[in-house]
């Protein structure tokens, strides 16, 4: 009897801490993962850089070029596929033109080798834009226009956007500064543009709700939308329905700019922009263009990359741009920058505090260097968007070489804190094979090197690896006996990234 | 035992019709030497005494021991009794009955009493006088209350033409020699009653097949049917005691009584009259039992009810009963009628009754516990109705024109789906929702035909039935449940409670089909355990007090026909609800834990414990296998998922006080619900005895299902449970029970214990029920249980209805809970799901398994998401996906606007509808379901992998087959011109394309669809053609249904109506049981 009493009451005490355990089981599972969870729901949040890259292990990969002027005999434009695999690359090109329907074809491009199709399609219209769609992740794109006033090398997008940035649009001395407004999709697309100049910001009522007719492309000439003669211009274009490509193309004709140049657009702010190639040197006119189309006022630091990390950290330099304006920064006027090369760092400091991917958090700034050289009266003007954040990379390609006819050179800028060691290769018949001499390349932290390509490999794809993040621009020859170099960022791999957002699925269960 | 020496008897010559009492005797108490002394007081001479002494049945054996002292004591008093000691009590008309074969003669006359009458010593003698006088075949004395023998007990009986008994006088009517006129009466009381011996041989007796209650009613009348006369003699008196319920609880029954009255009418009344007669009590029954709820009186006129329609299933029984009688008609009806009151006994009675309340004298007799009894009837009638007509009010809008189609709401009648189509789909060996698949289709589609020829065709009534009708389901399961109580309520406050809870109108609110169903189900399924447990009230009420025993939870013993007729019914509610959501077995397997864990701390036997947990487990194992062929779609490397309509979904982030309030946002106020988790709490420091083991298995119920909704809701179980609408069903039962324990200790204990600290709690819990209710007012305004005024469904309405292009599919994908089909996981964030185009409709509910063509869909989205493409159309252009819907709640999930964002960047596909609820894009580059291919499409058909379609795009040259039917039913015929047929359904062989009668051989196209190469031009027809299998299978499972639902219904039951009582043999134990009482008169 006692036996079966004292059984009870163990059996009630056992039952009731069951309980009691349960109940504070239910609030500390409820405690404890929410914080879990928003780690995992920060991870979740998505981040792309707002630059071309090259997918690496997809199945299959996009392009979208800028677009090419169409009607002048004396302008050829080219499209290079470069496939840096061992099988053969099919996919399909498509013409997008500002006055045809669009054209496809199908393309085949042979292992280890570069195919280039002519960006009109040997056809004539104001304007061409080219779509590549390739059964790989492996192989890039680009798009080059052969211009009496110098030869451009542009990259081409991975995916459209609703909103572009140009930080860089100079229409002095007459200069020519187009807009060509590329819609690939079946659907119109509705967009509204408005500049910045001197003056501030301008938004015409015929610059609102510029229809992008499906499968086409459209040019703006900013000169004719009331920007003439402006030293300082940037554009803004935004969607209201639908997403596009905004490409520029820009021939400067005076006020210390001359030459050709075309690039694609930013699709996005960032908080940090890097440029590779910065020179202080006679006859080099170096200008950080930063722009800051959001609504609030934005202030950046500009670091320089000259070799000390302490010195990069220790002494920035920091504007501030006012919302919806442009800031241009001469830094051949700065006195604290010694001659020579160096890399260039602009952050934007407003929220200084955000540790999650700023691209995330919000719109910050957009930053293209012009760098105009000069000499003997002849003067070649580049213009360069930078590396947005979270570009730099490991590897590196080169899909187009560095020769337009010439030698050029890669630049390389450390984007950490600790040395590294390069291997440059060239993509041939015999696969990736590193350069004789460039196998081991040293770069120390916050470093840049200038590093010259020979002839030989000069026309080849070229691979930059890097046991750490670097960002790589290109310097080629304008071509054409022309004064100067015109700059264009390598394009980055973007394969890491592509691990970790598949991670994120369950996929493998199927 | 001692019997009377009979052989050679001769009765005491006499001018006197010698008299035999018979009398049954069982159980008897001190009373009964009142009686004894009374018939010993007799001044009749020829009187002589057959007593039938019942005995006890114990193990089967008869226990005669009591009888035997019962028979010494008779002898004492009568020594010339005869006594004949009976195995069991088979009923006081068959024992009677027996007169016939133990008294021989017929000019005698026998006085059938009950064993609580007490005569006067002149009744006989006045009766057998009035007999005589009144050439009466029947006479019945004047009854009077055995305590007080100034109120009158009965003075005979009329009846109205519906049975309806008329007892003449009023309730506790004091006998001032009102009645005391020799007069005709229907019938008289079989308590006493002397009839001629040759009329009783001539009946045959009293019915067989009435034991007990209306023996007299149904011989009398067939007694007037014959011609004979019944009077009553008030001059004759006899006291009745009449408290047989006190003694046999278990043999007197409202619907005993109303049985054997509705046999008594319909086999004595003429065939002319009887139809009008039956419609007359059918429309009778149905207005008491209404009035009933509110007069209390409710189980009797529910009884009445249920007596009458069960006339149909007496009509066997009915009509050889009436060929029996048929030989004594021999007075026309319209006489037998001008005996019986006109219009109704029962209102007349009414009239009567309320005069006499009128009298305080008699007022003040009135039973105290009947008043509190009909009073606890009466309020739990108006709560009931009130809370019905909340549920109604509130589902006004559903009732009137249907629910909105959101979530798994898909319309049951939408396109031209008919029950003839639905049934089409259920026998065709092709599964066609979703991509499609060769195999059995669910057994809902085929519940569904069978539902829809119920309702007359009528899809959109059965869907609403099915709505609104599993709210009134769950809340009778809640209340059959609570009966455990034994108190009406606790039932109502538990069966209140768990219709209150929000849980079922926020599944409705978002269309949450599946949680619905299982919500009504589930209440059942713990009732059926607690009945396979013998966790019955009745196990634990004091047969002599008739109160609640207090102590430890007892359960009586489960005989195995009950066990099995409760397996059985498990099965076909499981059964039932796992054909629509299988996931209610994961939640009933583990409630089956949680309630077996609860039980055994709480000490219930572990017998009971095992025949609960050995009929939830069969319950669930056969609930799968009535549920084949389709279950076999379970047998899958992905069963879980399957099962629990798992969605992969890591982290739901739904939060503990959304689970815990049973709200998920839709309905206003839920947070008042957590007021009932007062109850779990009150009942588990209060309860005791058997009280605490319902109180342990609500708590185990609401607390373990409730942490198992916070680990899955956070993502930390290494599987997926079903969805918290599903899941949180165990949560409702508990709190109901929680409740309902609650309400049953402070009700119960009110009266016998005096207040303590108890008490103190108990004062918070009608508040705490109050809180519970609140968000079920809050919400009845609404029509609709809040369900959103614009849906997905809605806006589909502009997509193309068969269009001349082709038949083509939509693609659903984004969140899983926003999709309004059956979905695939394609991440922890995105599902999707695809329809044939036209009106959703209920046949997308079910998705078939995960296929080939899931694969390619799979393919193509993923390289959507990840932004590897942008030419997603012609990846899915294989799968005839037209239209790709992204439905998006008020506040978008990231992952829902990055799938838009990743659709927005796609070449191929064309934006048709952007808005912030939906985004519906077309895919420029699909083909249709089937359509013949162009050259370069049949050469890229032969390739497999999505990179060759991103440089091809695939071109239909023409559509076939255009219609409203799924791929499976293309019953037209279309020309063709010669080419490659693509069919986008999943290669079988049992596809067949016939060209002019020439059969194609099918191919796999893209990997996972089908093709047929048909160089030649002709007529074509395409059929999938179904297995002989399948049909087989099919009959088979509609048997196996058929038999389980027999088993369950206990059809047993009828037939023990059915069984003639005579084959009952009556055993007699007495050792002369066959000699004989010569009963014929000598003259002088």
């Amino acid at each position: 009897m006692i036996f079966a009493l004292k059984t009870q009451r163990f059996r009630k005490i056992a039952v009731f801490l069951i309980l009691l355990a349960g109940v504070a089981g239910i609030i500390i599972v409820n405690q404890v993962s929410s914080a879990d969870q928003d780690i995992l729901g920060a991870d979740r949040s998505g981040f792309k850089i707002a630059m071309p890259s090259v997918a690496g292990s997809t199945a299959t990969s996009s392009w979208f070029c800028p677009g090419v002027p169409g009607q002048d005999e004396n302008v050829k434009s080219e499209i290079i596929v470069a496939n840096p695999t061992q099988t053969p690359i099919t996919g399909t090109i498509t013409w997008l033109s500002s006055d045809n329907p669009a054209l496809s074809t199908t393309l085949i491009v042979d292992p280890l080798s570069r195919r280039v199709f002519d960006a009109t399609s040997g056809r004539k219209s104001k304007f061409f834009s080219a779509t590549v769609e390739l059964d790989s992740g492996q192989a890039s794109v680009e798009q080059r226009i052969i211009h009496p006033a110098g030869n451009s090398l542009a990259l081409c997008a991975n995916e459209a956007s609703d909103r572009w940035f140009f930080a860089d649009g100079f229409t002095g001395a007459e200069s020519l500064f187009d807009v060509l407004l590329t819609n690939p999709f079946q659907d119109p697309t509705v967009v509204d543009l408005s500049f910045v100049t001197v003056d501030g910001k301008r938004e015409p009522a015929s610059l609102k709700g510029i229809v992008l007719p499906a499968q086409s492309v459209t040019g703006i000439s900013m000169g004719e939308q009331g920007a003439r003669n402006e030293a300082v211009l940037a554009v803004s274009i935004r969607a209201t329905s639908g997403r596009f490509i905004a490409g520029k193309l820009q021939h400067f004709l005076g006020r210390g700019r001359l030459g050709f140049t075309s690039a694609l657009g930013s699709p996005a702010t960032s908080r940090q922009w890097w440029f590779a190639s910065g020179e202080k040197a006679a006859g080099v006119d170096e200008q950080l263009v930063v722009f800051n189309p959001t609504d609030t006022d934005q202030s950046v630091s500009i670091a320089f990359l000259t070799g000390s990390a302490e010195l990069l950290l220790r002494e920035p330099l920091v504007l501030t741009i006012p919302a919806g304006r442009v800031t241009t920064l001469s830094t051949t006027n700065l006195p604290a920058i010694t001659n020579g090369r160096y890399g260039i760092l602009v952050s934007s400091i407003t929220s200084d505090f955000v540790t999650k991917n700023d691209d995330v958090s919000g719109e910050f700034v957009v930053v293209e260097q012009v760098v105009s050289r000069t000499s003997e009266k002849k003067t070649g003007t580049s213009v360069v968007l930078g590396a947005p954040a979270g570009s730099a990379s490991r590897v590196w390609t080169l899909p187009t070489g560095v020769a337009t006819g010439e030698v050029g050179s890669i630049v390389v800028a450390n984007a950490t804190s600790l040395d590294t060691k390069l291997r440059i290769s060239t993509i041939g018949p015999a696969g990736a094979v590193p350069i004789d001499g460039l196998e081991q390349v040293s770069l120390g932290s916050a470093a840049v090197i200038s590093i010259a390509i020979p002839q030989s490999a000069a026309e080849l794809q070229i691979l930059v690896e890097s046991e750490i993040e670097v960002v790589v621009q290109r310097e080629v020859s304008r071509g054409n006996k022309l004064f100067g170099l015109s700059g264009v960022l390598a394009l980055p791999y973007r394969s890491s990234m592509f691990t970790e957002n598949k991670s994120g699925t369950k996929s493998g269960d199927k | 035992m001692s019997n009377a020496k009979l052989d050679g008897l001769v009765l005491e010559v006499t001018s006197a019709p010698p008299v035999v009492t018979a009398m049954v005797v069982h159980e008897p108490g001190p009373w009964f030497d009142d009686v004894l002394a009374s018939l010993a007081s007799q001044d009749y001479p020829t009187l002589r005494h057959v007593f039938f002494l019942t005995t006890p049945v114990v193990d089967s054996q008869p226990d005669t021991s009591a009888a035997q002292l019962l028979s010494n004591k008779i002898q004492a008093v009568l020594p010339d009794a005869i006594m004949r000691i009976v195995e069991g009590n088979p009923g006081f008309g068959p024992l009677i009955n027996e007169m016939q074969r133990i008294v021989e003669g017929d000019s005698g006359l026998f006085c059938v009493m009950h064993d609580d009458v007490a005569l006067q010593p002149s009744t006989v003698r006045l009766l057998v006088e009035e007999l005589f006088v009144s050439n009466a075949s029947i006479v019945g004395p004047k009854l009077v209350q055995w305590d007080n023998p100034t109120l009158l007990k009965s003075v005979g009986f009329g009846i109205d033409r519906c049975g309806e008994i008329d007892p003449l006088i009023e309730p506790n009517e004091r006998d001032q020699e009102q009645h005391d006129s020799v007069r005709d009466i229907f019938f008289v009381s079989s308590a006493c009653m002397l009839v001629r011996a040759d009329l009783f041989r001539e009946l045959n007796g009293f019915c067989r097949e009435i034991p007990f209650f209306g023996e007299d009613l149904e011989f009398c009348w067939r007694a007037h049917l014959s011609g004979a006369r019944v009077v009553v003699a008030p001059s004759a008196v006899a006291r009745h005691r009449e408290l047989f319920s006190s003694r046999s609880a278990n043999i007197v029954s409202s619907s005993l009584i109303a049985r054997h009255r509705a046999r008594t009418v319909t086999t004595l009344t003429s065939r002319f009259r009887f139809p009008l007669v039956w419609l007359q009590m059918l429309v009778t029954s149905v207005i008491e039992t209404v009035v009933g709820v509110f007069s209390g009186t409710f189980r009797e006129s529910l009884a009445g009810l249920r007596a009458t329609v069960a006339i149909i299933i007496d009509t066997t029984y009915i009509w050889r009963r009436r060929q029996e009688v048929r030989p004594f008609r021999r007075v026309l009806a319209s006489d037998i009628g001008k005996l019986q009151v006109k219009g109704s006994a029962r209102l007349t009675r009414f009239i009567r009754h309320r005069r006499a309340i009128e009298s305080s004298a008699i007022a003040s007799s009135t039973e105290v516990k009947k008043f509190w009894r009909q009073t606890s009837t009466r309020s739990s009638g108006i709560a009931m109705t009130v809370i019905f007509a909340l549920i109604l009010i509130g589902s006004r809008e559903i009732i009137t024109n249907g629910s909105r189609i959101v979530g798994e709401f898909l319309p049951f009648d939408s396109g031209s789906i008919t029950s003839g189509l639905l049934f089409e789909l259920f026998r065709s060996g092709w599964w066609s929702s979703g991509f499609g698949q060769a195999t059995a289709n669910p057994t809902g589609i085929g519940l569904l035909a069978l539902g829809g020829y119920l309702v007359f065709g009528n899809l959109a009534l059965l869907q609403t039935l099915m709505i609104v009708g599993s709210i009134f389901f769950g809340f009778f399961g809640m209340w059959r449940l609570c009966g455990a109580f034994a108190n009406s309520r606790a039932r109502l406050v538990g069966a209140s409670i768990y219709v209150a809870l929000p849980l079922g109108y926020d599944a409705i609110a978002r269309g949450r089909f599946s949680a619905l169903l299982t919500i009504a189900a589930l209440p059942w399924v713990f009732d059926i355990l607690r009945r396979a447990g013998g966790l019955h009230a009745e196990g634990r009420i004091d047969p002599t007090t008739n109160l609640l025993i207090s102590n430890s939870e007892k359960s009586i013993g489960v005989g195995i026909s009950r066990r099995t007729q409760l397996i059985a019914g498990l099965v076909l509610i499981l059964g039932l609800v796992s054909a629509f959501a299988p996931a209610i077995l994961v939640v009933t397997l583990i409630g089956l834990l949680l309630w077996f864990v609860a039980s055994v701390f709480g000490g219930t036997p572990m017998r009971s414990i095992g025949a609960m947990s050995f009929v939830g487990l069969a319950g669930v194992v056969g609930s799968l296998l009535i549920n084949l062929p389709w279950s076999m779609n379970f047998i899958s490397r992905q069963w879980w998922q399957l099962l629990t309509s798992d969605q992969s979904v890591s982290e739901r982030g739904i939060g503990l006080s959304a689970l815990a309030s049973l709200d998920f946002g839709n309905l206003r106020g839920g947070f008042f619900v957590l007021g009932a988790y007062f109850c779990v709490v009150c009942s588990l420091l209060v309860a005791n005895s058997w009280r605490l083991v319902w109180a342990l298995r609500s708590a185990f119920l609401v607390i373990g299902a409730l942490l198992l909704a916070v680990l899955d809701d956070r993502g930390l179980l290494p599987f997926q449970m079903p969805e918290p609408s599903i899941l949180l069903a165990l949560v409702a039962v508990g709190l109901g029970l929680a409740c309902a324990t609650c309400v049953s200790i402070f009700s119960e204990t009110a009266l016998s214990k005096s207040s303590d600290w108890r008490r103190s709690i108990g004062l918070l819990v009608p508040v705490a029920i109050l809180l519970t209710f609140l968000p079920t007012f809050l919400n009845v305004a609404d029509g609709r249980w809040q369900q959103p005024d614009s849906t997905v469904s809605q806006l589909l309405a502009q997509l193309p209805d068969n269009p001349e292009d082709g038949n083509y599919r939509t693609l659903f994908v984004g969140d899983n809970g926003l999709l309004p089909v059956s979905t695939n996981a394609l991440t922890s964030f995105v599902s999707y799901g695809v329809s044939d185009d036209g009106p959703v409709n209920i046949v997308s509910h079910w998705a078939p398994q995960y296929t080939a063509m899931n694969l390619l869909a799979d393919q193509a989205l993923m390289a959507l998401i990840s932004n590897d493409t942008v030419r997603v159309g012609r990846l899915m252009s294989p799968l005839a996906i037209r239209y790709i819907v992204v439905p998006l709640s008020s506040a978008p999930s990231a992952s829902a606007l990055d799938l838009v964002d990743a659709l927005s960047n796609q070449l191929d596909l064309r934006r048709l509808y952007f808005a912030r609820d939906l985004v519906i894009f077309e895919n420029v580059a699909w083909i249709p379901i089937i359509g013949v291919l162009d050259e370069q499409s049949a050469v890229a058909s032969q390739k497999v992998g999505g990179s060759a379609l991103i440089v091809q795009e695939l071109q239909s040259v023409n559509p076939l087959f255009v219609d409203d039917h799924n791929v499976a039913s293309k019953s037209s015929r279309s020309s063709f011109n010669g080419g490659t047929v693509h069919v986008s359904a999943l290669f079988n062989e049992h596809w067949q394309l016939t060209i002019d009668g020439a059969q194609i051989a099918p191919r796999v196209a893209f990997g996972a669809t089908t093709a047929f190469d048909a160089p030649v031009a002709g007529s074509a027809e395409l059929h999938y053609r179904t297995s002989v299998l399948r049909y087989l299978l099919l009959l088979i499972q509609a048997f196996v249904w058929l038999a389980l639902l027999i088993i369950a219904a206990n059809v047993s039951r009828f037939r023990v109506r059915f069984r003639d009582v005579s084959s009952q043999s009556i055993k007699l134990l007495s050792e002369n049981a066959d000699q004989v009482l010569k009963s014929d008169r000598q003259d002088k």
